[in-house]
């Protein structure tokens, strides 16, 4: 069952989208906390000029007792911001002298020179207190903390609205752009989409992104190794239908034969010609199998098997043939110990088919033995062997002797070879006796 | 009619064998490309059944070197590669027919006697010289109108002389044509099939030309 995830566009957009939101974030975070910081420099330096502004306006000469009315400049701010700037001139003796409009009239401040914050009446002040050093006055120049923040507020909105937007439009480009930069991709999908099955040749998608061009070198060497893999599976078919046609010939010819002749030495020949024939057949074919088994066994995991039960069981089932050629077959009890690494079924396989070659191949009244050697097994007849040249081919199916005019169909060694493990290899050697097909490790 | 039979199985080869003999043919038999080479260089072979997986080689390569070298004897391939670019290759090498396994052996038998036909030069199936015919797939002969009763032997004889109608055939080249490698030959068993034959076909049928060989008349 394959997992569903998310697709390369939707990947790579989320990913470079968390990217670009994270470094915006940053960067917003940043341009906040400054603006709200020269928002408060301003303001203050601002609070500053006009408490400096009005202690200049020469305030000695007002009467003691009497308020008066202070008009402060207009703002420097937007309009919605005026009148928010209050003012109050406190005389040395704690009196209040004057207040602008709008300023309440308890003292904006109670501490001394410089910037303090105060609540009045539930309303937080901004306050920066300046004693005129001529005349001692005390002047109070203050905005509330509410229009400070809704300014700042105000400035952050002008700021993050459009960074907001710009956000949403970097991501439609980005998503667009992102789908534009898989076009290859989807070419190169499309590409395999629309071949039929039996269409190996080399991708047709150039150009291909540097990126992508180890991926289509791949598909590429992969449909050449499919198309030797079926080159070879085509060679074995039709391998196959010859091995089996041939007998079949024979089979056919000989019951003509014996269809046509009065002699009877004739057809009692031609019908011992066609059991012959039948039975070359049935191995063939039990051989086909066998291969095709082995072929689907691979995949499976190492097991161990013992010798000794498996030349029980090819004893048992080649009595026939051994009878008909009059051969012994015997095992040492080292052999019989032997363990190897494969399944059951391979052994007895690539057991029976070295001693079916051995019996067939060698002479008439001998012996087949079989003996340990190593942590692998011989079987030794007393047939001629095989040339040295011919070794490598045999191992391949349908491969025949150049040097052999004994019957075979070509598939025994390589059945036996496609049975063992992979660090397991089939050899031959000659000895005084005979000759071996030995099944040894390769470490 | 002698027959080279190039195959490896040894089953079909013996049937190959048994049954052209049946057919009236000798047959030779090898089972690979070298004896195949011997067998075609020693012999005049009327005809070959030649095999395409042979186990020292392609019977398309020997095929090829044979027609390279100028062999002209009339090749019939035998084999289970039936698809038509594989007949298609055969043919263009040089072979002179194609047949798939398995086969009947009267459709074999057929297909020999029309190569070997077309080698002569000859359209019909049925040879006549005078009042003497000779049909080749029914192995019958009949004379001024009457069936001839011949022993396979002496058919074989006379099918030797008749290809060679009006020309000398010496007696090795009949002995060539009826007796296969394995078969004992008697030093005068052409003069015993000849005499057959006259006493058959009458005295004046075939001539002898002594010291050289025999030659069927047209009577």
């Amino acid at each position: 069952m394959t997992q569903r995830t998310p697709s390369l566009r939707l990947r790579l957009f989320l990913l470079i989208a968390a990217a670009t939101t994270l470094i915006w974030s940053g960067a917003a975070a940043w341009t906040v906390l400054s603006a709200r910081s020269d928002i408060e420099r301003v303001l203050d330096g601002r609070l500053r000029e006009a408490a400096t502004m009005v202690a200049s306006l020469g305030y000695e000469k007002a009467a003691v007792g009497a308020t008066m009315r202070v008009d402060l400049p207009p703002s420097a701010v937007r309009p919605t911001y005026e009148r928010q700037l209050s003012c109050q001139i406190w005389s040395v003796s704690g009196d209040l002298l004057g207040l602008s409009g709008g300023a309440p009239r308890q003292p904006l401040s109670v501490r001394g020179e410089g910037f303090s914050e105060r609540v009045i009446d539930g309303v937080g002040w901004r306050v920066f207190t300046l004693v005129s050093p001529g005349t001692g006055l005390r002047i109070m120049v203050g905005d509330t903390l509410a229009m400070r923040r809704q300014l700042i507020a105000d400035l952050l909105q002008g700021l993050i609205v459009p960074a907001l937007i710009g956000l949403g439009a970097l991501g439609v480009l980005l998503w667009i752009g992102v789908g534009r930069g898989l076009s290859p991709v989807r070419r190169i999908t499309a590409a395999i989409a629309s071949r039929r099955p039996e269409d190996l040749r080399a991708l047709d998608v150039a150009p291909v992104p540097r990126e992508l061009a180890p991926l289509t070198a791949e598909i590429d060497g992969l449909f050449v190794r499919i198309e030797d893999l079926r080159s070879g599976e085509r060679r074995f078919l039709a391998s196959a239908a010859h091995e089996m046609l041939t007998p079949l010939a024979g089979l056919r010819t000989h019951a003509e034969i014996a269809l046509r002749s009065d002699d009877r030495a004739v057809r009692d020949r031609a019908l011992e010609r066609i059991r012959v024939s039948v039975d070359r057949t049935a191995r063939l074919v039990r051989q086909l199998l066998d291969l095709s088994r082995q072929e689907a066994q691979r995949q499976s995991g190492p097991d161990e098997a013992l010798l000794g039960t498996a030349f029980d069981l090819v004893a048992q089932e080649l009595e026939p043939v051994l009878a008909e050629r009059d051969v012994r077959l015997t095992i040492t009890d080292q052999a019989r110990g032997v363990c190897l690494p494969l399944e059951p079924d391979s052994l007895f396989i690539a057991l029976r088919n070295l001693v079916e070659n051995a019996v067939i191949h060698g002479p008439r009244e001998a012996t087949v033995a079989i003996g340990a050697c190593g942590d692998g097994f011989y079987v030794q007849d007393r047939g001629s062997g095989i040339a040295p040249f011919d070794t490598e081919s045999l191992l391949q199916p349908f491969a025949r002797s150049a040097t052999h005019g004994t019957p075979g169909s070509g598939l025994g060694l390589a059945i036996a070879t496609s049975a063992l493990a992979p660090d397991m290899a089939l050899a031959f050697r000659e000895v005084n006796s005979g000759f071996r097909a030995l099944v040894l490790s390769k470490k | 009619m002698r027959i080279l039979v190039v195959e490896d199985d040894d089953v079909l080869r013996e049937g190959l064998v048994e049954g052209l003999a049946m057919e009236g043919h000798t047959v030779d038999a090898v089972l690979d490309c070298q004896d195949a080479r011997e067998a075609a260089n020693g012999f005049a072979y009327d005809a070959i059944v030649l095999d395409i997986g042979l186990p020292d080689g392609s019977g398309l390569d020997l095929l090829s070197d044979w027609r390279r070298k100028g062999h002209k004897t009339p090749v019939l391939l035998l084999t289970a590669r039936n698809m038509a670019e594989d007949r298609i290759a055969g043919l263009d090498i040089g072979a002179d027919d194609y047949l798939g396994k398995p086969f009947d052996l009267g459709e074999l038998g057929a297909r020999l006697r029309a190569l070997i036909r077309r080698g002569d030069g000859r359209v019909q199936p049925i040879t006549r010289i005078g009042a003497l015919t000779i049909d080749p797939s029914t192995r019958c002969a009949t004379f001024t109108g009457q069936a001839v009763d011949l022993s396979r032997r002496e058919f074989a004889v006379l099918e030797v002389l008749a290809r060679r109608s009006g020309n000398i055939v010496s007696r090795s080249q009949i002995e060539d044509a009826i007796y296969g490698w394995q078969e004992e030959v008697g030093s005068n068993a052409v003069e015993v099939h000849i005499h057959k034959l006259r006493g058959k076909l009458g005295a004046e049928t075939i001539e002898t030309v002594r010291g050289v060989g025999y030659r069927l008349r047209r009577t």
